[in-house]
Parts: structure tokens; C-alpha cells; sequence
């Protein structure tokens, strides 16, 4: 890889002065290490942002929970208020990439990591992300790849497994600049103008808290994975639902894995709202939740494996099984 | 004639691996842990396109970089490249960390030329990408399919896979003055190795060449000499007069280490009123590189009277096959086993009863497997549950996830391999074995000291093995399972010889003639008068200050191995219909490899086996982008290998046959993993899936959910 400059900021402050578009952020480093070594990103320097005090704990706040960007994914799998509150994220967690991984990789880290793309992981690809004119998806391998928002630019699709189900519980996310913190919504960090970027944070800028309100013990995750662990998703669907009586009052439903960020289903959302949630529900919100997807070449089974996915999300977070 | 003792105290039973303390404490050094003082290390620019002639090569902005200490042309300007890693140039540096970045600063120009990159492309090509067609011809193939009472037509395929050797390959070298030359090499053959490099360096006048390899982190048939890394690795440290270390990375390791060829297959067949195979007619194809063959057997162990089979091997810019565990036994079993449950299926006979009444008798070698199968399959029938749990194609059951239940046969020769070994016992009573073979993992390091034990009645820690380097005795490579025959002849028969003289000298002592002495229990006594002995110890103080040395070749212990064995496979799957995912419930593999010399082992072989074999049926396949001809997944990470979760329950069963003397074993477990699941998984959902591996896009695609 590049030779590189590396610094350990302190403090929020220092780390963002010294962070540029060539100066990059470092946290577990199991995105960006392996990136770096491929010379996909060959930045001048990293800026170690693991040891900025008040970023490793999960902390009941209001009600709520505020959980600091370097708590890694081993401690959000092994809170018990996460467990027992946030079922949605710790089912989205728990058989996440490897116990290697899941042990360094910080939950920062998690929601800015770039594409699980095997075209933009390689050089010899041409990859609109590493700035080339042309893309070697559309017309190549593509079953891992996009089935929602494929006329764009990239096909990718987000790596996050905490994205959907930090925006099933409508999080926000604390950003700090050199002019000081921000709060954004989850539903409005993962957008970019530049193909280049995954999110809105701008070069110097860096995650250092992601809030959710109260638990929500009727959420949940379901992922459809060809391996049973150390694999990516194929599809993924994480659901929050408030029910009254049995009666579905509000729902968050949001697809993982199928785009280049999570995706929210408003139209599987309405078909909850109002209802009990039974297993026609449940499907006739899945049905929803897939339509508008145009798959690639390779990947109209990945409409399927959603569907599946968002009616057993339902389920289990409406009756605690889709069985 | 030399043959095996009757009553046998250690082969057979379970000697836990020798080195395994070793190996889990990571004292064990592997060629990719052996760090020599002074070491440089190296790596390989390799083409970045599948096919082009090289114009021109520049490496003096490489070797000007700090820390880098050599260059060395591989293929030079003029030279045609094949494949996305063909090799080109070598690069030397101080740190592993300098590669990289010193391959990038060598200015290769190239003249890119049209490539082909899948089966399908080299078709529509032709030219030099389609070798001609084998014909294989027999009977009246369209006569017996018009009579049979059923015939059923298929397609079924497998993509190219890769070793993916945990340790990948290559070696350190190391020359001592001159004309010395030491490696420390992943291989699988010793003496192989070491004599590709003498043959390369054959102008160096008396040259010595050692190769060493105590540990080896997996071949399954992609390392039996130097290869290019290797004999670049000694030409590196000759030039640099420093040792040299140069180790595949990932990458390099699927792209140019060797894989297993594709096979496709179109297919039809009948069977008669009685349900017995009569006709066979199939079109097959596959692909092994830009040069080698893929060719597989098949109708494979079964025999109709009538059967054509037109195989065209086709080529690709990709890297080229090697030998692959079990070398085309896999594709054969996969193609034929389903093809024989489809016709089981649809002429409605239970699949173990259709192979049974298709077991195959045409020769010396299936006569003798025709009761083998016939136990294995009925042993492997109960152990999954066949009777109680199976259903006919398509499990009816409620519900989106299905259960099915599948089986598939294998064959192998498995004869012991060349092998000689010398025996030596020191007045102190220590004993020492030496041959020139090499523990592939297998747990060589272990059978050794148990043969010899065996022999001179004693316990195998007793007995000190020096395999691992061509320094020792002459011993073939690791292939084709012939390891533990040949091992184990030439280990008794030295033994055999080294108790003999030692008998001679005791003789005299207990007034008695060597013929009448027996060594057991760690004494020598005679046979007639037990307690008239002497203890080991005793026994060889006698030697004075002469060891006894004797030397054996494997050939010398006729009647002691024989070759030829039969295994079955049972699976019990999940498959999730909405979902696409499979879930393995159990494998049950029943085996036979005659005289079993260490079970525990030989269960670890067959495990091993079983996990590469469901492997090939569910995860693997060598992704390559059609565009660029280079492979999209050659890591670890989309490269689709079993967790341990993924692995389920596996039973294993060894049948003994120990009159039929060693057969190797290493081979034929994971043969017919894939098919049985194969087989299964169409039992659980009732469509066929036409290729492996058997993933959640083609179930969805087969079930009509996309």
C-alpha cells in the first residue's frame, strides 16, 4: 500500500482539523485497511479517531439510548439493553461478517463503510466510485448488486447491516465539524451528490454519536444470506412497529442490502398502518415493499429473497416468529 | 513373502495426530512461517490481461526504489501472455510491505489481444479455443433409448473451482556457497520439487539440492514441483546471495494455483423394464485453462451396454487446471449420479434400490466392490433415516421449508505409491525410521511410528520419523491417495528387515535361532519359551557399537496393498422455498479403504473430504468478468467457503477389509458429496437445480419465484 502519515487525534476537535479528502479517518480499519492494500483509496495520511474520550460507551439517555461511534459491534451485540430493548439491532448484528471483524469494526465505522462491490474492491475494474467513466456491474456479474435504484450511476449496494435498523428506529446521528456538532436524521445521512460518496459527511467531518429513542421490543431484522455466518446479506429488512391493541399504529420499514443506501418501504409502511398484523398483512406489505425494484441482469431472485425478508421481519417483530 | 502381522495391537486403532501439540501451540513452522537471517522477500507482477504479447519491459524505476534488491525476468519482451496472472517479472525487497508497491513501479507495455473468458465464449470463437471432439462409442445407444420403458433428458454442469490451499504455494531458498541449494517448500513432494530445481539449475557444477517440508498447509493436488514461484525464488536468492522468500499471495493463489476444470454435461438415458441402465447417450464439455484438458469419466462406475459420449475440452484466458482431489471423479459422479436419480424418479423406484440393481460387474475391480456398495449403501441408508424419512421427489409437506433426502456412489484406485524407507536401531535402543515422503496433513508424521511399532513391538512413541525432506529415502509425491500404501510398506518392510538382524544378534543369547524370536510388549523371547527373553534395551546393547541399518523398497511387500474402493454418501438438506437458502442437516459417509492403519485419522480424512465436497455443491465457483477476463472473487471474501455453521452434522463409517491390505484414502470421500446433495435438494424441492453449487438465485430461478 501507499506510505501514509498517521496521527492519533485526541479529541473531536483536533481530529477534525486534521481530517481531508487525502487525510482520512481510521476506527477498527477493517473497511479501509484492506481498501488501502488494494489501492482502491490511497490516502497521504489517517487520522486514528479510536481513542476520542466519550465515544465508547452506551449510555441510557431520556429514555432513549446514545451509543458512541466506537462502541464496536461485539458491545452492541452483547448489551443486554440493546438485546432486550433493540431487537431489531441486535438481530441486524449478531451473525454480522466474523467475530474478528465484529470484535474491531465500530459501529461508525459499520454505517460509513464503502460498497461490498467486487468490481469497486479492484482497480483492474472500471468503477464510477474510483472516478472511471464506466461501470463494470451493469453488464458484468451483478447478483450480489442493486435491485432498487439501478438506472443510477452505481449499483452497489450499502455493507452496512446496523444502517436499516438504526432507520427503523428513526436515529440520529451526532456529526462534528470544524465548526462544531450537528444532528441529522438517519433517513438523511446516507445521500450524496458526488457517486463518489456513500453520505453526507463532508471531508473533515466525522460521526461520533448515534442516538435512538425509547425500546422497541416490536422490531426486528431478517436477513437472507446464502452462508449462515461470514457472508454478506443478500437482502435484509428491518422493521419498528407500534402496535395498540394488536393494531398497527405507525411502522418503519427498511430494506438493507438492495441499494446503494437502505431503503425506506413507505409503501409497506402503509399497508400496516391500521391493521392487525397477520400473515396476508404481512405479505401484502412485502409485495409493496418490492415494487419499483428493477434488478439486474443477474439478480431478479434477489425481489424474492426481500419480499421473504420484510414478511418475516414483520412478523417476528409483530408475534416474535414468522413461523 | 513379507506380509502384515495376524494380530495387530496398533494399526487400526486411534493414534491422535503425533504433531498436533505442535500444531496447535504454532510451534510447527510451515514454509510460509520459516524466516531465515538475512531473508529478502519476493513476489511476482503478474498480466493484468488475459491475453497480449508483451512489448516492452522496464524495471529500472523498481529496482531504484529504496529496499528493493533485485528484479528478475520471467517472460520476456515477444512473449505471449495467457491469462490474468500469467507471470512476468520477480521483484526482491528488504519487507513483504515493499512488494506491492515495487510491481506497480515496473513499466510493462503490452499489445492487448482478444480474449475468451467462459465456455460459452471459446464456443462461439472455435478456432484454437475448441480441441477436438473424443468420441466414445458402444452398442446401439438410439436403438436401446427407442425400447427403453423410460428415458429421461437432462442438462447438469459444475464451474471451475480452486484449491484454495490454506497455506497457498511457494517456498524459501536458500543457497549455501556455490553449489548447495535448501527450500523450505509447501509442496507435496519432496524429491519432486527438489528435482525440478536440480533440473533447472542442472548447468551448476555438483550441485546438492535439499528440499524441506516437516509441515504443509494443504495441496489437494496443486503442488508436486518448483513451479514458476519457486525456481524464480532460487534464482532471486542466487542473484542476491541472500535467502529468498516468496509466497502466493490470495489473489495470485486462485488466479495461477490451480483449479479444478468445469464440466457440463446434455444428456439422455433409458432403462429398462427391470429398471437397469441400458442406454447413455451425453454431450459434455468443460474447460481447464488456456492449456490444459478437463476431461472427467462417465458413465463413471456404471456400465450400460449401449452408451456414446462426444467430449470436447474446451479453452479459456484463465489459469490453468492442476490436479484436484479425486481428479475428475467429482464432475463424473455429479453428472451421473443425478442423472440416475432422475431416472429413478421418474420410473418411480426408490434411487438405493435403482443403484443396487445397477451395480456394476464388468470387471475384476467392481466384482470385488459389488458387496462393498451394497453394505455401504444399505448402512448409509439407515444412518440417515432412508426408510422412515424419505419421500418421493418433492416434499409435500406444509410449509416454505422443505426437507430432502439424497445419495451418490464414488470409485478410486488409491494403489500404494512408490516408497522407500531405512530403518535404523541404535545400541541405546532408540529407533529411527527415515523416507523421503512428506505429511500433507494427513498425519504421515503418525503412521509412520505406528508401523514401525507395530512391528517391533513396541508403542509408537517409541520410534522417531524423519520425513520431510528429499534428504531421506527416495518416496513419491503426495497424489492420487497413494501415500499410506506406499508408506507403510516401504515403514514394515524396513522394519521387517532391521528386527530380522536384530533377532541374529539376540539368538545366540536365548540359545535359540532368529526364525523362533518374536518382539512384543517392548521384549524380544521366544516364540515357544516366552520367558525366555530380553527387554528391548537389553536387546539392542547387544549391537555393541554397530547400529543395525536396513533398507526396504514398497515393492518388496507384495499382497500387502492392494487398490480399488467404493464409498457412498447419504444427505439430509433444508431448503428454504421462499428464501433460496440451503441448510445441511447430516452427511453420512460410508467408506472403505481395506485395512484401516490409524481410524481416527482416516475419520479426520473422510470429514475433510465430506466439508471440501459440500463445498463444491453449495458455495464454490471461480467468478470471471466476461468484459475484462479477470476473476471477480479471488479472496477469501467472495469466494464462498463453509463456516463451521454451515457444515452440519457429518457421520462417518470405515468398513474393514483388512485382507485387502492399505488403500489410500485421501481422494475418495469427497467425491460424491456434491451429488448426494444435489440429489437431495432436488428430493426437498422437486425441480432440478441444473449446476452446483446449489445457491439461492438458481433455487429461486428452478422453483419459479423470479
Amino acid at each position: 500500500m501507499k506510505s501514509f502519515k498517521y496521527t492519533e487525534a485526541q479529541s473531536e476537535s483536533v481530529a477534525c482539523g486534521l481530517l481531508s479528502e487525502s487525510s482520512l479517518p481510521l476506527a477498527g480499519g477493517t473497511n479501509l485497511l484492506n481498501l488501502m492494500k488494494e489501492y482502491v483509496v490511497q490516502p497521504d495520511a489517517l487520522v486514528d479517531i479510536k481513542n476520542i474520550p466519550g465515544t465508547h460507551s452506551i449510555d441510557e439517555v431520556d429514555g432513549g439510548l446514545r451509543v458512541g461511534a466506537n462502541v464496536t459491534l461485539t458491545e452492541l451485540i452483547e448489551s443486554r439493553v440493546v438485546a432486550s430493548g433493540y431487537p431489531v439491532l441486535h438481530q441486524a448484528l449478531v451473525n454480522t461478517a466474523t467475530p474478528q471483524i465484529r470484535n474491531r469494526g465500530t459501529l461508525g465505522g459499520n454505517l460509513c463503510a464503502r460498497p461490498a462491490c467486487w468490481y469497486f474492491s479492484h482497480e483492474g475494474f472500471e468503477c464510477v466510485k474510483r472516478g472511471d467513466s464506466g461501470c463494470s456491474t451493469k453488464d458484468g456479474e451483478n447478483e450480489f448488486h442493486a435491485i432498487f435504484g439501478t438506472d443510477s450511476l452505481c449499483v452497489a449496494v450499502h455493507p452496512s447491516s446496523a444502517a436499516p435498523a438504526l432507520m427503523a428506529l428513526g436515529a440520529t446521528l451526532r456529526i462534528v465539524a470544524p465548526s462544531g456538532p450537528r444532528v441529522v436524521e438517519i433517513d438523511q445521512f446516507f445521500s450524496s451528490e458526488d457517486v463518489r460518496k456513500e453520505n453526507v459527511l463532508a471531508a473533515n467531518e466525522i460521526i461520533t454519536h448515534v442516538v435512538v429513542g425509547s425500546p422497541n421490543a416490536n422490531s426486528a431484522t431478517y436477513e437472507v444470506r446464502q452462508k449462515a455466518t461470514h457472508d454478506w446479506p443478500i437482502s435484509l429488512a428491518s422493521v419498528a412497529l407500534d402496535l395498540k391493541f394488536g393494531v398497527c399504529q405507525s411502522a418503519r420499514v427498511v430494506l438493507g442490502a438492495v441499494a446503494l443506501s437502505p431503503v425506506r418501504a413507505g409503501g409497506a409502511e402503509d399497508r400496516l398502518v391500521g391493521n392487525r398484523i397477520t400473515e396476508s398483512v404481512a405479505e401484502a406489505a412485502a409485495e409493496a415493499a418490492v415494487q419499483g425494484a428493477k434488478p439486474l441482469s443477474q439478480n431478479a431472485y434477489k425481489v424474492q429473497a426481500t419480499r421473504a425478508a420484510v414478511k418475516r421481519a414483520i412478523l417476528i417483530a409483530a408475534t416474535g416468529s414468522w413461523k | 513373502m513379507p506380509s502384515w502381522p495376524e494380530r495387530r495391537k496398533i494399526i487400526g486403532k486411534s493414534v491422535t495426530r503425533m504433531d498436533a501439540p505442535l500444531k496447535v501451540t504454532g510451534a510447527a513452522k510451515y514454509a510460509y512461517d520459516r524466516n531465515l537471517p538475512g531473508m529478502l522477500h519476493a513476489t511476482i507482477l503478474r498480466s493484468p490481461h488475459p491475453r497480449a504479447k508483451i512489448k516492452s519491459i522496464d524495471v529500472s524505476v523498481a529496482e531504484a526504489l529504496p529496499g528493493v534488491s533485485a528484479t528478475h525476468v520471467i517472460k520476456d519482451v515477444g512473449a505471449d501472455l495467457h491469462y490474468i496472472g500469467d507471470e512476468i517479472v520477480a521483484v526482491a525487497a528488504e519487507t513483504e510491505e515493499l512488494l506491492a508497491d515495487a510491481t506497480r513501479a515496473i513499466n510493462v507495455d503490452y499489445e492487448v489481444l482478444p480474449h475468451v473468458a467462459s465456455e460459452k465464449q471459446a464456443l462461439e470463437t472455435g478456432g484454437d479455443y475448441v480441441k477436438e471432439p473424443r468420441l466414445d462409442e458402444a452398442g446401439d445407444v438410439e436403438g436401446a433409448l427407442g425400447g427403453a420403458a423410460v428415458t429421461i433428458e437432462g442438462s447438469y454442469g459444475a464451474p471451475v473451482i480452486t484449491h484454495v490451499c490454506l497455506e497457498t504455494h511457494g517456498l524459501v531458498a536458500q543457497w549455501i556457497g556455490e553449489n548447495e541449494l535448501v527450500v523450505y517448500a509447501s509442496t507435496q513432494a519432496v524429491h519432486g520439487t527438489a528435482g525440478g530445481l536440480r533440473t533447472h539449475f542442472k548447468d551448476v557444477p555438483n550441485l546438492k539440492v535439499t528440499c524441506n517440508a516437516p509441515f504443509m498447509g494443504g495441496g489437494f493436488g496443486s503442488k508436486f514441483g518448483p513451479d514458476v514461484q519457486g525456481i524464480t525464488a532460487a534464482e532471486l536468492a542466487r542473484k542476491t546471495g541472500r535467502p529468498v522468500k516468496l509466497m502466493l499471495n490470495r489473489t495470485d493463489e486462485h488466479t495461477a494455483g490451480g483449479n479444478r476444470p468445469s464440466a457440463y454435461a446434455k444428456v439422455r438415458a433409458g432403462i429398462d423394464g427391470e429398471g437397469r441402465l441400458t442406454a447413455l447417450d451425453a454431450e459434455t464439455w468443460g474447460s481447464g485453462g488456456h492449456s490444459r484438458g478437463g476431461n472427467f469419466p462417465l458413465p463413471y462406475i456404471y456400465a450400460p451396454e449401449n452408451r456414446r459420449r462426444k467430449h470436447t475440452d474446451l479453452a479459456m484466458n484463465a489459469g490453468d487446471a492442476r490436479a484436484m482431489r479425486a481428479p475428475g471423479h467429482p464432475q463424473g459422479s455429479l453428472i451421473m449420479e443425478q442423472v440416475m436419480d432422475d431416472l429413478a424418479d421418474k420410473a418411480g423406484i426408490d434411487p438405493v434400490d435403482f443403484r443396487l440393481r445397477n451395480l456394476p460387474d464388468n470387471n475384476k475391480t467392481f466384482q470385488t466392490l459389488k458387496p462393498i456398495y451394497t453394505r455401504e449403501l444399505k448402512l448409509g441408508a439407515e444412518r440417515i433415516g432412508w426408510n422412515e424419512n424419505r419421500h418421493p421427489r418433492g416434499d409435500s409437506t406444509p410449509g416454505p421449508i422443505k426437507r430432502g433426502l439424497g445419495c451418490a456412489l464414488s470409485t478410486w484406485g488409491g494403489r500404494a505409491g512408490g516408497s522407500q524407507a531405512t530403518c535404523t536401531i541404535y545400541p541405546t535402543g532408540q529407533l529411527e525410521v527415515r523416507c523421503g515422503t512428506q505429511d500433507i496433513g494427513v498425519g504421515t508424521t503418525t503412521l509412520v511410528p505406528m508401523v514401525a511399532a507395530e512391528i517391533f513391538g513396541l508403542e509408537p512413541e517409541n520410534v522417531t520419523a524423519f520425513i520431510g525432506s528429499s534428504a531421506h529415502p527416495n518416496s513419491g509425491g503426495s497424489g492420487g491417495s497413494t501415500t499410506c500404501g506406499g508408506v507403510s510398506l516401504s515403514t514394515a518392510l524396513s522394519a521387517m528387515k532391521a528386527r530380522d538382524a536384530l533377532f541374529e544378534k539376540v539368538a545366540g543369547q536365548l540359545s535359540s535361532s532368529a526364525d523362533q524370536l518374536a518382539a512384543q510388549g517392548g521384549r524380544i523371547y521366544v516364540k515357544d519359551a516366552p520367558n525366555r527373553g530380553l527387554s528391548w534395551a537389553q536387546s539392542c546393547a547387544l549391537l555393541g557399537l554397530d547400529p543395525i541399518s536396513a533398507s526396504a523398497d514398497k515393492r518388496e511387500g507384495r499382497g500387502m496393498s492392494s487398490q480399488g474402493v467404493g464409498g457412498v454418501q447419504f444427505a439430509d438438506v433444508s431448503v428454504d422455498t421462499e428464501t433460496g437458502e440451503v441448510r445441511l442437516n447430516k452427511i453420512v459417509a460410508v467408506a472403505d479403504c481395506g485395512m484401516v492403519m490409524n481410524r481416527i485419522l482416516c475419520e479426520s480424512q473422510v470429514i475433510g473430504g465430506v466439508i471440501m465436497g459440500l463445498n463444491y455443491g453449495l458455495f464454490e465457483e471461480r467468478r470471471l468478468d466476461l468484459a475484462s477476463g479477470r476473476q471477480v472473487n479471488p479472496g477469501m471474501e467472495w469466494y464462498k467457503l463453509a463456516s463451521h455453521a454451515d457444515i452440519g452434522e457429518i457421520e462417518c463409517h470405515l468398513l474393514d477389509y483388512p485382507e485387502r491390505g492399505t488403500i489410500g484414502i485421501g481422494e475418495p470421500p469427497t467425491i460424491p458429496t456434491a451429488s448426494a446433495i444435489a440429489n437431495a435438494v432436488c428430493n426437498a424441492i422437486g425441480v432440478r437445480v441444473p449446476t452446483i453449487p446449489v445457491t439461492p438465485k438458481k433455487i429461486l430461478e428452478a422453483l419459479g419465484k423470479v
